[in-house]
């Protein structure tokens, strides 16, 4: 108990830590555009004291989730704002404002959704809701960055996919806790080798209908990639069962050699990746823009060496949608190596927390959920830091907490605080 | 002079990041090192298990001569109270995949974790190379075994007893040095 106890204070004294990362970064800033000090102090000591606030009121209200969750996010944030002042102070500001915004709603989430199981009670309705949320901007949606996603507001731009990945793993966390056993259980013998059997088959072409729908519809690579993936994830954690991996894969093959074959854009990004994407940029059609960001991207990657241009000494701003999909561009051409290394270990520790809290809660809904969330995470930053590398074929998703975007970042902030709600609940009945 | 510092300050920025991770790094162990409630396989009999059954307590189900009970289980379709009779040359399998006939639902168990059966008379105990493990009385075995009545078996979070209702061999005539370690 004393070391629970401490938790709360581990956190505080990263988020101290945490603090002065910021204001160093603030401090370089400063140096490097000069003018008025006065923002960069509100700029940095905002949201400092905002997730300092944040932890104190956990301590007070004896919240016993995962002390180390909130510092690495809060650094993520800061890398954040750091970087997007460095690239455009416009979006630095707003990002600022989404940034207090999430940890308003991360908060709100521990008040209200603290007895998170009863979410699992409603899981038709969040079907139908994501669902819906999925299909309506595909009418009435606007596209942005070659996928049609986005839904038009006048003052901001939402994007209903980000929430409703929240939706989609509360949903397959609450069937499959219902449905583990007959998951499990169903098989049908062929030649002595067991095999899923037809109920099991059901859920699994059904989310891989979803995902192509998304890809598709939507032109959403990304999204459908990261869906498909957390599922896969989910259906291992609630069967152990490699065949339905496997089976997945081969699904998932079968569904991306089809979409090559069959859409122009899809088959745009494979060639760029697979083929020297040097040479599209002669080409001076679509495929151009996809090749020149990609290729100022390895430019950026490649002049950071291993320390970076120092912030503000690079040239982040040929990349196209830098301050979105490419931002892990920019800091690694600015930190070097080293922060873009630093960058991959922070999100790998979320994900180790996040897979923790899951061993650590007692009920089916409490693990599925916690995995979901935490695979959901761990791909969207894989698939996106694979994507501007070019180890993988770039699928616009954003970075979670780094890349500009307030509905990216709410939800984000969501996920964040249902991951400490679950790992609450398990540390409180020890 | 301002070039300078804004180098330095570039610098502390990066220094920072990494003053952070170290320190994560170094609370993260020591949590995993000394403050760890939970996460252990056997936290079911904490949880409210059942007390110690004997097999007398246990009312013979009909054609079968011995069976496992449930003590204690992590796994809610597994109750505590609930027995599964050996019916003559039967096998019993225990493990996490759907063709077992005790499915244990734990994360502890592997899919085809351990077999109970009868032959020559006796009751024996295998495992089928499970990853973590099937116990008797608290030890490991590592060959089939001889089961007397209220020997407990236990496969990651889910406790069972052997029950035994007719005596055809006398329960002292067993094999394994395991078990009479645990006797003394």
């Amino acid at each position: 108990m004393v070391i629970r106890e401490s938790g709360r204070g581990n956190e505080i004294k990263l988020l101290v830590l945490a603090g002065l990362y910021l204001a160093a970064g603030a401090a370089a800033a400063y140096l490097w555009a000069g003018g008025d000090p006065r923002p960069y102090v509100i700029g940095a000591s905002a949201p400092a004291l905002a997730f300092l606030l944040a932890a104190f009121l956990f301590q007070a209200l004896r919240f016993k989730a995962d002390p180390f969750l909130l510092p690495v996010v809060a650094v993520l944030s800061y890398t954040s704002l750091i970087m997007l002042y460095r690239i455009n102070q416009f979006y630095a500001v707003r990002q600022f404002i989404w940034v207090l915004a999430g940890l308003t709603l991360m908060f709100l989430t521990t008040r209200l959704f603290t007895n998170y199981r009863r979410l699992s009670d409603y899981k038709y309705i969040y079907g139908l809701m994501g669902a819906v949320a999925l299909i309506i901007p595909i009418f009435f949606g606007t596209e942005e960055g070659g996928a049609k996603s986005w839904l038009n507001f006048g003052a901001f731009h939402l994007q209903p996919s980000e929430f409703v990945k929240i939706l989609v793993v509360l949903f397959l966390a609450s069937f499959m806790s219902e449905n583990r056993m007959v998951l499990a259980r169903d098989t049908v013998t062929v030649r002595g080798i067991s095999l899923p059997g037809p109920r099991s088959w059901g859920p699994l072409l059904g989310m891989w209908g979803i995902s192509l729908l998304l890809l598709v519809f939507q032109r959403d690579l990304g999204t459908a990639l990261i869906y498909f993936g957390t599922f896969l994830a989910m259906v291992y954690v609630a069967t152990a069962r490699m065949l339905y991996i496997g089976v997945g894969l081969v699904l998932f093959m079968g569904g991306g050699t089809f979409s090559y074959f069959l859409f122009g854009h899809v088959r745009q990004r494979v060639d760029i990746w697979l083929l020297n994407p040097y040479n599209f940029i002669d080409l001076g059609d679509r495929a151009y823009n996809q090749a020149y960001q990609i290729v100022q991207s390895l430019f950026a990657i490649g002049a950071g060496g291993l320390t970076g241009t120092g912030l503000g000494g690079g040239y982040p701003l040929f990349i196209p949608a830098v301050h979105t999909d490419f931002i892990f561009s920019a800091i690694t051409e600015e930190m070097g190596l080293l922060g873009g290394v630093g960058i991959i270990i922070l999100y790998v520790f979320f994900i180790f927390r996040g897979f923790k809290i899951a061993l650590e809660s007692r009920d089916d809904f409490s693990k599925l959920l916690a995995a979901g969330l935490t695979a959901l995470m761990g791909f969207q930053s894989f698939t996106i830091i694979a994507g501007v590398t070019k180890l993988l074929p770039l699928t616009g998703v954003t970075l979670p907490f780094i890349s500009y975007g307030g509905s990216s970042l709410l939800a984000n902030f969501i996920i964040l605080g249902m991951l400490m709600n679950i790992s609450h609940e398990a540390n409180t009945h020890e | 002079m301002i070039d300078i510092f804004l180098t330095v300050f570039r610098y502390i920025f990066l220094l920072m990041l990494f003053v952070f991770i170290f320190q994560l790094i170094k609370m993260v162990f020591r949590d995993i090192k000394y403050g760890q409630p939970g996460g252990a396989p056997p936290r079911v009999n904490r949880a409210g298990g059942a007390a110690e059954i004997s097999g007398r307590d246990i009312a013979p189900l009909p054609g079968a001569a011995a069976g496992l009970a449930v003590l204690g289980s992590s796994d809610p379709g597994l109750q505590a109270g609930n027995v599964y009779p050996l019916k003559g040359g039967d096998e019993l399998t225990l493990g996490r995949g759907g063709r077992n006939i005790i499915l244990l639902g734990d994360p502890y168990a592997s899919v085809d974790h351990a077999a109970f059966y009868g032959k020559d008379g006796q009751y024996w105990l295998e495992d089928r190379g499970s990853k973590n493990g099937t116990y008797l009385n608290d030890i490991r075995i590592d060959k089939p075994t001889v089961l007397a009545d209220g020997d407990r078996i236990r496969i990651g979070g889910v406790t069972m007893q052997f029950v035994r209702w007719s005596y055809e061999v006398e329960s002292g005539n067993r094999s394994g040095p395991h078990k009479e370690a645990k006797r003394g």
